[in-house]
């Protein structure tokens, strides 16, 4: 009740503020006449009885203030008052203003879109029920110290001896060619073992989930599918459900669709979801993806230390899993492995740009609030307590700050849509990112935070002013004052600091992704285009089924005009399939650890090579004479002879995968990067398609554009068989530029704010010699009437320069060589305390910043003694 | 006729709150009465009667209400509510105690 009445009242203070005041004043002007009365009833004349009453009452205006105050709204009226005066001040220099206001929105603009990118990837990518107590499980190697994929045997030890995890399940890739929806497509999609939805915890937005007996092998086909692919392919048919679709001509019963947001990081799309199939592959397999949802209370420590302990129990028991360990990490951190280190690395970058921003602004606003303390003095004399000065100025500040950040949402948005392109498809980041409650409320926060980091310090100062002083001078001192001088330098050396930092960081992401275009791949990458075409072995049942249509397909496209050779292959470089093997040599002792024995193996036809353009080092390639049912035949690389066969030559030895067929190596051919452009070439084994038919892609070389033939490419197949899907249809150098794109837009996004920074503190710090200079116009007329030659007063001022850039370059390349850690899982070819780059950074700015150092310098060296002294 | 003393800090509320506890009154007629009530000896300073009004008014212990004054005149007349009622109790009774307190004092010093 009484707090429904105080509401009132502030209520109407607030908004009929007005009314309230009239109010007041009829009141004590009703007082006042009641008093002048009683004093004429006492006999005084009417003049004198007025003005004792005045003078009994005391100040009108004093009372109605302190009224006033009692009604607890004034610091809403005086905010609003501050709003209004800092908004004219703001208009009134729009120099000042436009370029306080840009330089803020790429402080505030890159803040927000790092935030917005973290908030997203860490709190919307893992979309089920408690996901931190999920987990990723990795086979570790123990010596190599590498983390792969899991065994399905290991698997199913794991989880029979474990006490620490509620469910386990794995998955594997899996793709398959749809056919009856148009043109046949090939779609990627995973396998799941039992156990994998429970684990997750996510109903299917229609229809079920497998059933366990759904689950069996050989019982039942049926699949679960992505919320995209329905809509895509399916139209959103609300009664898809129990209907079948054809995947690679078998028939599957569809038991639901996943939600829309469902994702699972497989570091791939999934357009659907299947029952694994079961196959004992015993304990030396590695291929699939590991995961396990923690019991409650569980850490994932001490989960950790029961999973190594079992693995221990495991090495003794069964020769394949010697030398394996195993590697359990939460579902997040694993996440954060994969983009974690160039998010952190975006982060720091974004939080420079803010700082010296920020930094910039405030020695604008200070070197400001000293020609503008004579105005403040003036406020203060009339009464301005130093908290109400303050509060003008920071209101001036925040009001920057907040048009500062409505330009910076633009830039966020820029930078957002950047990230999207840059970041692995897998990641669905477009999907993740959102406007949420807590990104707004963040966004406030920084703002608030930014404007009162630019102007508590100047707005200090300022009211630090020295009233007697600043009204007797008539504006201009003969120095400056050497605190405010100091002040000033310490901005400016900050911000020459964080710009070497971020410069550095440049420097080095470049000089990475230099080595990076520059590395020798093995291969040529130009006019080269590859595809992926697979045979459904529900039509090509054999191998002479597969090679038959080869066979066919091979003249028809080697006869195309503009084509130079054509192959076919299990892989093609950077094509995102892989398959490996350990290896024995005739003659030697089978190795004692197999895993160590690892080599990439291959089939391809005898143009590959030749198509691809891997040259020949020793013997000969694959040719027509190498039929099926011809001698076992091989052809290795390089690192594969250094590997296995060290300093002999490596030409009519026999090597075979274990327990394959003995292959006699006929040729050796040159190391090429297979997997990634920054890894190194690994052993490799090929042997010829005819004799391991397993037919995964294309390879075109061509004399032409690429782009050209892949009309009379596609013609040629559809003209063979209708039901072929073809995917991922790349030239190699867009397979490169994919493979590459994000330490491009690292590269690219980095160097941008580091030039940013370099231009706002080689600006800012420009502006403060000018500033001083104008400043000192005074000192230096006299020291030029007393004799000082005009080349002294400019190398003067230069030196004073050189002084602060020396200080500011020194600490930011002590601080990028403490922080270069940030960057060195991202760097390749260079390391994060790269001599070049450390030294060569500060230089550059150095030499920048003394450019910009000139005119002030300039203008020092030519004050007009005659005309400045006399203005005295 | 001597200086009329000071009101102690803080007892001009409680003053204001008994003045309107039988009928509404103008600021006015709040300092007459307080003045003539003690025998003219505590006088309201005019200066700080109104800002004591408005205090009262914005907590919600009075309420105001402009209406034609036994001068003809419109004027302001404040009046007791239920909480104001209330607090004009509380008021009294820390008062009492602490006059007690402070004869008590004097008594037996």
């Amino acid at each position: 009740m009484r707090l429904m009445r105080v509401f009132r009242q502030r209520v109407r203070s607030l908004f009929r503020g007005a009314q309230v005041d009239s109010e007041l004043a009829n009141e004590i002007q009703f007082h006042l006449e009641q008093l002048t009365r009683e004093n004429i009833a006492a006999g005084m004349d009417a003049r004198a009885a007025r003005l004792a009453a005045r003078r009994e009452l005391g100040g009108m205006a004093q009372i109605e203030e302190q009224c006033r105050d009692q009604r607890r709204v004034s610091w809403f009226t005086e905010m609003g008052k501050d709003i209004g005066y800092a908004w004219r001040m703001l208009r009134k220099s729009p120099g000042f203003t436009s370029l306080a206001v840009i330089t803020l929105a790429f402080g505030v603009g890159a803040s927000l879109a790092v935030y917005t990118l973290a908030e997203s990837l860490l709190l919307r990518s893992l979309p089920y029920p408690s996901p931190d107590r999920l987990a990723a499980i990795y086979s570790v190697h123990v010596l190599r110290g590498e983390s792969e994929n899991i065994g399905q045997e290991d698997f199913r030890d794991w989880q029979a001896a474990n006490t620490v995890f509620e469910r386990m399940a794995f998955t594997e890739f899996d793709q398959r060619t749809l056919t009856g929806f148009g043109d046949a497509e090939r779609l990627t999609g995973t396998s799941i073992s039992e156990g994998f939805f429970e684990m997750l915890g996510v109903q299917p937005l229609m229809g079920r989930w497998f059933t366990s007996r759904e689950q069996k092998p050989g019982v039942d086909r049926v699949v679960l599918l992505s919320y995209g692919f329905w809509v895509r392919k399916l139209g959103a048919r609300p009664d898809v459900v129990g209907s079948s679709i054809i995947l690679s001509g078998a028939p599957y019963r569809v038991t639901g669709v996943m939600p829309a947001n469902f994702r699972f990081l497989e570091w791939h799309l999934s357009d659907y979801w299947m029952p694994i199939d079961y196959v004992n592959y015993g304990h030396k397999n590695h291929q699939f993806g590991g995961y396990a949802r923690l019991k409650p209370g569980i850490a994932i420590v001490a989960a950790q230390r029961q999973m190594s302990e079992i693995a221990r129990r495991m090495e003794k028991q069964f020769p394949d899993c010697k030398g394996w360990g195993v590697r359990v990490v939460s579902l997040r951190t694993a996440l954060l492995d994969e983009v974690g280190s160039a998010l952190l690395v975006f982060a720091a970058a974004a939080l420079i740009v803010l700082l010296v921003a920020c930094g910039n602004v405030a020695s604008l606003l200070l070197a400001r609030g000293i020609g503008r303390s004579k105005e403040i003095a003036v406020r203060m004399a009339l009464g301005a307590g130093r908290r109400r000065v303050v509060r003008l100025l920071l209101t001036e500040s925040v009001l920057l700050s907040l048009l500062g950040a409505v330009a910076g949402v633009v830039l966020a948005w820029w930078l957002i849509r950047l990230a999207i392109g840059a970041a692995p498809a897998w990641t669905q980041l477009g999907a993740l990112v959102s406007v949420s409650p807590t990104l707004a409320l963040f966004a406030i926060a920084l703002t608030l935070a930014t404007g009162v980091l630019t102007g508590l310090w100047p707005a200090l100062r300022a009211a630090r002013a020295n009233l007697q002083n600043d009204l007797k001078e008539s504006g201009a001192s003969l120095v400056a004052s050497k605190r405010q001088v100091r002040s000033l330098n310490g901005l400016v050396v900050g911000e020459i600091a964080l710009a070497v930092v971020l410069l550095t960081f440049a420097g080095l992401l470049t000089k990475s992704l230099a080595q990076i275009l520059r590395a020798d791949l093995g291969y040529r990458t130009d006019h080269l285009l590859t595809f992926r075409m697979s045979l459904p072995s529900s039509r090509y049942k054999d191998d002479q089924a597969r090679l038959q249509f080869w066979d066919k397909l091979q003249p028809e496209l080697a006869s195309l005009p503009g084509m130079v050779s054509v192959a076919a292959s299990d892989g093609v470089p950077l094509g995102g399939t892989y398959s490996s093997n350990s290896m024995e040599i005739e003659g030697r002792a089978a190795p004692r650890d197999w895993a160590q024995a690892d080599s990439r193996g291959a089939a391809v036809t005898d143009d590959y090579f030749r198509t691809i353009g891997i040259p020949l080092r020793a013997g000969r390639t694959f040719n027509a004479g190498d039929t099926a049912s011809a001698e076992p035949v091989a052809i290795v690389n390089q690192a594969f002879v250094r590997k296995f066969l060290p300093g002999e030559d490596p030409l009519d030895k026999h090597a075979r995968p274990q327990g394959g067929t003995w292959r006699r190596i006929v040729g050796v051919i040159g190391d090429a990067r297979y997997t990634d452009p920054t890894q190194t070439a690994e052993p490799e084994f090929y042997a010829p398609l005819t004799q391991e038919p397993w037919m995964q892609f294309v390879a075109l070389r061509t004399a032409i554009p690429e782009a050209r033939v892949l009309g009379s490419v596609r013609a040629i197949i559809r003209k063979l068989d209708p039901a072929l899907a073809i995917s991922q249809v790349r030239t190699m150098q867009e397979s490169v530029d994919q493979a590459t794109q994000m330490p491009r837009a690292l590269m690219a996004l980095v160097t941008g704010f580091a030039l940013l920074t370099l231009g706002m503190s080689t600006f800012g710090l420009a502006g403060v010699m000018a500033y001083t200079v104008s400043r000192r116009k005074r000192e230096l007329g006299l020291r030029i009437a007393l004799g000082a030659s005009r080349s002294d007063i400019s190398r003067a001022v230069i030196g004073n320069a050189g002084r602060l850039i020396a200080i500011g370059a020194a600490i930011g390349a002590i601080g990028s060589y403490a922080g270069g850690r940030v960057l060195e899982s991202l760097l390749y070819g260079v390391r994060p305390h790269d001599v070049l780059v450390l030294v060569a950074a500060p230089i550059a700015l150095a030499a920048v910043a003394v450019l910009a150092c000139l005119a002030p310098a300039h203008r020092a060296g030519s004050v007009d003694a005659t005309a400045v002294l006399r203005q005295e | 006729m001597p200086k009329p003393s000071d009101l102690l800090q803080g007892t001009l509320d409680l003053l204001i709150l008994k003045a309107i506890n039988h009928e509404p009154l103008h600021g006015w007629g709040i300092a007459k009465r307080i003045q003539v009530l003690s025998d003219e000896v505590l006088s309201v300073q005019q200066g700080s009667l109104y800002p004591a009004l408005h205090r009262l008014e914005q907590q919600g212990w009075v309420t105001a209400e402009w209406k034609d004054s036994e001068l003809g005149r419109q004027a302001k007349f404040y009046a007791l509510t239920r909480e104001g009622r209330r607090q004009l109790e509380r008021e009294l009774a820390s008062w009492s105690r602490l006059s007690t307190a402070v004869e008590q004092v004097l008594e037996r010093a």
